[in-house]
Parts: structure tokens; sequence; C-alpha cells
């Protein structure tokens, strides 16, 4: 299977796995807009254990201590989004991989969330929240 | 967004990272989140990440650049001003 392979900006922390992809889309929560300072992130999930890492990351705990995210220590590229209620989940941010262009997203999570001047015209499942009951 | 530099406040402790000697991508380097990118193309300007707002929903972006690199998936409204590219060179190629 060809290995879904990705870096940070500087290039510094590189991570490979076999997948597969468990689920792939955009998140418009505060939270991830934040941590990527964007108008929203575009992320998917893979089995945590598939996951090769080369480099150094730092890690930050948000949410009560639930929700891990880790970024590369010199160029602060986030890399990794983990909580403790997917604990077999790493998910995963599009923008990082080596070729971006690879991602498919079928939804928007958190979709109530989303920016107002943000314009979605695509024809994705659109989830209020996320697509996993609280 | 781009603002004067000289009208910017910064608090807390924040890391450089410059993927050129040119160019400037500051970050938190307790949470990573990105602040700006800055070039030496355009002394006069900080770019701040939008998604650092309080409130990300008073600036609504007036244009679209780069969309050259524009990828498939990223969803993009029809209609609204776009550039291919900068009509200089960011200076954030090593």
């Amino acid at each position: 299977m060809t290995q879904i392979t990705g870096r940070c900006l500087c290039g510094a922390v590189r991570f490979s796995t076999p997948g597969p992809v468990l689920w792939a889309g955009h998140c418009h929560c505060d939270s991830c807009r934040r941590a990527t300072s964007a108008a929203f992130t575009s992320f998917f999930g893979v089995p945590r254990a598939s996951v090769t890492w080369t480099g150094a990351m730092s890690a930050h705990a948000t949410s009560g201590g639930t929700v891990t995210r880790r970024f590369c220590m010199a160029c602060g590229t986030q890399m990794t989004y983990e909580a403790d209620i997917w604990p077999e989940e790493t998910h995963l941010y599009a923008s990082a991989l080596d070729d971006p262009s690879h991602f498919r997203p079928e939804a928007h999570y958190h979709y109530a969330e989303r920016l107002p001047w943000v314009q979605i015209t695509d024809d994705l499942t659109k989830h209020p929240a996320s697509a996993d009951p609280a | 967004m781009g603002l004067d530099p000289a009208h910017l406040t910064v608090a807390g402790p924040l890391q450089d990272y410059r993927h050129t000697p040119a160019s400037s991508r500051a970050f938190c380097p307790s949470c990573g989140t990105r602040l700006w990118f800055r070039s030496d193309r355009w002394p006069g300007e900080v770019f701040l990440n939008v998604g650092t707002l309080d409130d990300p929903s008073r600036f609504a972006p007036g244009c679209h650049v780069m969309t050259a690199d524009h990828i498939s998936w990223a969803p993009m409204p029809e209609g609204v001003p776009e550039a291919a590219g900068f009509d200089q060179p960011p200076m954030e190629v090593p």
C-alpha cells in the first residue's frame, strides 16, 4: 500500500502511515480554528498505532487535558490532534501532507461554528457538531 | 489581514521561525499557534492570521491570492477578486 506521508514547514518533523484513512473533512470549531489560526481546518483520522514519526514535537493539552495537540518545536506547524475519547485515532492535517491533493474531504464538522464569511457551496455532509454523539 | 506593525502590541512570549532569512512566521512556543507572516519584501506590513482574532467574524477576506497553487478541495467562493500570485515574490522560497 502506498504510504501517506507529510511534514511540517521546516521539515524537521515527518510522519508516515499506511492508513487506512478512517474519515476526512473540514472542522469549523473554535479551537481548531485558533490552533491552526485559519478560517477552518482540514484533517483526517488514521489509526494512532499506524503512524511513524521523526523529529521533535511539543505537546499542548486542551479541553481540560482530554485533548493533546502536538506541533514542531522549530517552526510551530501543527501536526496532530489526539483526544482521549478516540484513543485509537490520530488526526493529521491535510495541509501537512507531502501531496495535499490526495486529501478527499467527506464532511464538515462543527458546521454551526463556521465563520459567517466562509462560503461553502459543496454537497458534503454538514454535521452541526462532531459526527459522534457527545 | 495586513496592517502597520507600528500599531501592533504583542504580549507574551513568541518564537520566530524564518523559512528564509527574509521571511518570518512567528508562533506561540506554548501551543504552536501561528501568529503572522512577515517579509522583508513588505517591511511596513505584518500579515496576521485571522484565526487568532478574538472575533474572526469581523474581517471578511476581500480577495484570494496565490490561486495558481489552489488545492481543488479547498472551498473558494465564486466572484471574489483573486490573484494567481503576487506582483512581487514574497521571498519565502528557500
